[in-house]
């Protein structure tokens, strides 16, 4: 507003990542995106193109932030989720093991890893399609990305460790001499 | 220079100015032989008291796969059943832990039903792993001072301080009998280069438990240890009526005294680097003795060379572990303070 202005502008903005759902109309993007959903919710984790599963994704944590806040009782939350659950048995499972397990936690529920782009997988076979993971977080299987491991009692880890201790020791005395 | 054989070819013969104490007529290698044959004979004997070859089930706990392995009480080791497995675990693994708790050489057999897992060097509890490395690398010191001078020098080998990682450096000592030698650069590296040899020939430590008389007809001309062997014996197991000596060798080497696990095979070993020697005095033995140090890391980890020079040039300060004593043991284990 005051002195800014674009042709200052030293940083990249990029384009809009992708594009929304589009085809068919509104009907046929929720339709699409109350299956993925209902996948979603079933399984923890799913793979799929990018653009509708990330789209999904919002969904997703909207409805869990709703039925945490508001609990089963209330009647707008159960509404919206009678819409965008198909499969009502999942409306159970949302409220009794996604609203305790993600109790404590803020934040995304819901984590998205790129796959590797395979060409040739599909009817137009120089196209690329990003595929993404998406899981619920804390989900019972395997993590996708391991836990960071702890090297820091191998040999030369503790050589070094003992290293810079001394070479802080002996810095602290030097300081102190100076002093 | 001249002193160091099979590196260096001696212009002129190097007279020693002091005294070197000659303890035998006896060179070295002669000595390092009559150990060697005195431990062939005495395996032989244990081997032959294994009557009947009897099985035991082994329980292989491994994240990739576990299995139940039948195998050969007193006579399969865990390096065997790692063959049975892959050769990953031949390669990488330095020791066994049995039953979650007791540490164990993989070439020692194994005598009852029990869980095995393979312990190598990149783990999150590796301390056993690292104390064992450093162990094994001072037996290899003791080695490498016996077969490395000419024999005209007689090197006698005391003993190896535990390893302990805040000195950055293991060590050995030994009563050089060389006078006022310093060693120069190269000599460090003709020494560092006997190592490299071992770890091409891919050698085995085996151990073996001595009663007294074998330890001490053994060790008959090694002055140091047939002094260390009384404080030594340790009674094993509950179940024995005689209090053993521990006894390790490398290949068909060298032997030599030492209590804890040692690894699986030199083809372990990365990079060896001698540092440094000191002298130290030692009141047990009224003498004064030299400290040889040197660093190692095994060849799982990699570090950069740069790093390494760094960590060498700290482990040339005089290295402070324990000197040989000989104290009567103090705790119940019967640990000496002095061997590892």
């Amino acid at each position: 507003m005051s002195n800014l202005s674009t042709k200052a502008l030293r940083v990249t903005v990029p384009h809009a990542l992708r594009s929304k759902l589009t085809v068919g109309g509104q009907s046929e993007r929720h339709e699409k995106i109350k299956s993925i959903l209902g996948e979603l919710f079933r399984h923890e984790r799913i793979e799929g193109y990018i653009r509708t599963h990330d789209e999904t994704r919002q969904y997703a944590e909207r409805l869990i932030e709703l039925a945490k806040k508001y609990g089963d009782r209330h009647v707008g939350t159960m509404q919206l989720m009678d819409y965008w659950i198909a499969d009502k048995d999942l409306i159970h499972k949302v409220f009794k093991v996604f609203v305790p397990r993600y109790a404590n936690t803020l934040g995304p529920y819901t984590n998205a890893h790129r796959l590797p782009i395979e060409y040739g997988k599909h009817e137009h076979i120089f196209k690329q399609r990003q595929n993404i993971v998406l899981e619920m977080k804390n989900n019972p299987y395997p993590r996708i990305i391991p836990d960071p491991r702890n090297y820091s009692n191998i040999l030369t880890n503790v050589l070094l460790n003992e290293a810079r201790k001394e070479y802080r020791n002996e810095k602290k005395l030097s300081e102190k001499t100076d002093i | 220079m001249m002193k160091i054989r099979c590196c260096l070819n001696p212009i002129s013969r190097f007279q020693s100015t002091s005294s070197a104490v000659s303890r035998s007529r006896l060179t070295n290698d002669e000595i390092r032989q009559h150990r060697l044959r005195i431990y062939n004979n005495e395996r032989q004997t244990q081997m032959e008291r294994i009557r009947r070859v009897e099985k035991i089930e082994i329980d292989v706990e491994d994240p990739i796969q576990s299995t139940k392995l039948l195998m050969n009480k007193n006579l399969s080791t865990p390096y065997h059943c790692a063959k049975h497995l892959s050769s990953v675990l031949v390669d990488r693994s330095c020791l066994a832990l049995i039953d979650d708790e007791i540490v164990w050489d993989m070439n020692r057999p194994l005598e009852r039903d029990c869980k095995l897992k393979f312990l190598h060097f990149l783990e999150e509890k590796c301390e056993e792993q690292n104390r064992a490395y450093w162990r094994t690398c001072s037996f290899i010191i003791g080695y490498i001072l016996e077969t490395a001078f000419k024999s005209n020098y007689n090197v006698e080998l005391c003993s190896f301080p535990p390893p302990q990682f805040q000195y950055g450096s293991f060590a050995y000592d030994a009563q050089l009998n060389i006078g006022d030698w310093k060693p120069t650069r190269d000599d460090l590296r003709c020494l560092s280069i006997q190592a490299y040899k071992l770890r091409d020939n891919d050698l085995r430590f085996e151990r073996l438990d001595l009663t007294q008389s074998v330890a001490e007809e053994m060790f008959k001309y090694d002055r140091f240890k047939l002094a260390q062997i009384p404080y030594m014996l340790r009674l094993l197991s509950p179940s024995d009526n005689q209090t053993r000596l521990s006894v390790y060798r490398m290949g068909d080497y060298h032997v030599d005294i030492t209590r804890g696990p040692l690894i699986s095979s030199t083809k372990q070993i990365g990079r060896f680097e001698f540092s440094a020697i000191h002298n130290i005095d030692v009141p047990s033995y009224n003498e004064t003795m030299q400290r040889i140090q040197a660093l190692s890391i095994p060849n799982q980890l990699h570090l950069h060379y740069w790093t390494f020079d760094y960590l060498l040039e700290r482990a040339k300060k005089k290295n402070n572990a324990s000197i040989p004593t000989l104290t009567k043991p103090k705790t119940s284990d019967n640990k000496t303070d002095k061997i590892e």
